[in-house]
């Protein structure tokens, strides 16, 4: 629709008498037309009243206050992939260095962990930050814990 | 998104300018601050924290809410920089992670649904033609107060952010025909409810 729209089709629009897909033409007719778009804006019988309303102001220093934050979460991860990586790296030094196999529970709970700190850092979620960094180190204690409880034959102790 | 320098001209006296103001986002600097580039990270966050605690503001009604809610969104898009598809509509990208924010604290501080039925429809007839520009701003507002927050969404977004069609499309993540279809419900719901405060005025 290169034209402007005519009046009459304007006035159904903004009254929202018009069909859904004849609505959505007018739209993008509208997204790209100043013309048109002044036209129905004086047809809106609050359009005064909405320009009238108070603007709320910004709190000062909110922007820089979500900055310092981003960039603490940002180094918590890190820290945090830290963690799982020399997890890993530990658990697969005991397999070299002491001969014997690590327990699986233990091994589970170090890649638990492990995966935590990537999820974490991967979507950028506090929440997973701070909520894994605490359930998933208790689920490694408790894996590692009933872990212990295995002989090397996978009796019960 | 919203004109910082905006005025209005003789060919267009009530035109609400809607286009971008020349100070959007650039690629680079969204590259810089998933670096970790500060300066470009503070830039970001400046030049959206406007529109984000505006938006909050006007939907969660409490400046404590509007602060938490617009700090936690400007945190949630910088540390997700590196999900921002290039190419993607930046401001309609950083509006929709401030709805999604939204939508979470004002189902934690009231426990309703943001879709929740609460219509206004009481028809009564006052137009208040005498009342002045300012008291009917006020009257407006009491209206919008009243419409559940998927119908004031969608005209905050419209008439105080100056989207388009398509970028509000983008924000709720639903169809352009969907997005016509509800603004022209808000739009009813408002003049009901804006007739009702009226009358009780």
């Amino acid at each position: 629709m290169s034209e402007h729209v005519d009046p009459e089709t304007l006035r159904l629009f903004s009254e929202g008498e018009l069909s859904q897909d004849h609505s959505v033409v007018v739209a993008l007719h509208l997204d790209a037309c100043h013309h048109c778009l002044g036209r129905v804006e004086q047809m809106d019988p609050f359009a005064e009243e909405f320009r009238s309303m108070p603007e709320p102001r910004v709190p000062e220093g909110l922007a820089h206050a979500a900055v310092m934050q981003a960039r603490q979460s940002a180094s918590i991860a890190r820290a945090d992939v830290f963690v799982g990586v020399g997890l890993l790296v530990a658990a697969a030094l005991l397999l070299v260095v002491a001969g014997d196999p690590v327990p699986v529970g233990v091994q589970l709970s170090v890649l638990t962990r492990a995966a935590w700190a990537a999820a974490g850092h991967l979507l950028g979620s506090t929440l997973i930050l701070s909520g894994g960094l605490l359930a998933s180190t208790a689920v490694a204690c408790g894996l590692a814990a009933f872990a212990l409880r295995f002989n090397r034959s996978g009796q019960l102790a | 998104m919203r004109t910082l320098k905006y005025t209005r001209t003789t060919e267009e006296p009530l035109l609400a300018l809607r286009l971008h103001d020349g100070q959007d986002t650039q690629p680079q600097q969204i590259v810089a601050a998933r670096g970790g580039d500060q300066l470009a990270q503070e830039w970001i966050a400046k030049r959206w924290m406007g529109p984000v605690y505006r938006f909050n503001w006007r939907m969660l009604r409490n400046e404590q809410d509007a602060h938490d809610a617009a700090q936690d969104t400007l945190v949630k898009v910088l540390r997700k920089l590196h999900l921002f598809e290039d190419g993607r509509n930046f401001g309609t990208w950083v509006m929709g992670i401030a709805r999604n924010t939204c939508i979470d604290l004002y189902r934690k501080r009231r426990r309703l649904a943001w879709e929740e039925p609460g219509d206004v429809v009481d028809l009564a007839p006052s137009p208040l033609q005498e009342a002045s520009s300012a008291q009917r701003a006020v009257l407006l507002q009491r209206a919008l107060d009243q419409l559940p927050p998927m119908y004031r969404e969608i005209l905050v977004l419209y008439h105080f952010e100056h989207l388009k069609y398509v970028e509000i499309a983008e924000v709720l993540d639903i169809p352009l025909g969907t997005v016509m279809n509800r603004i022209f419900r808000a739009r009813r719901k408002l003049r009901d409810a804006y007739d009702t405060v009226g009358g009780e005025a």
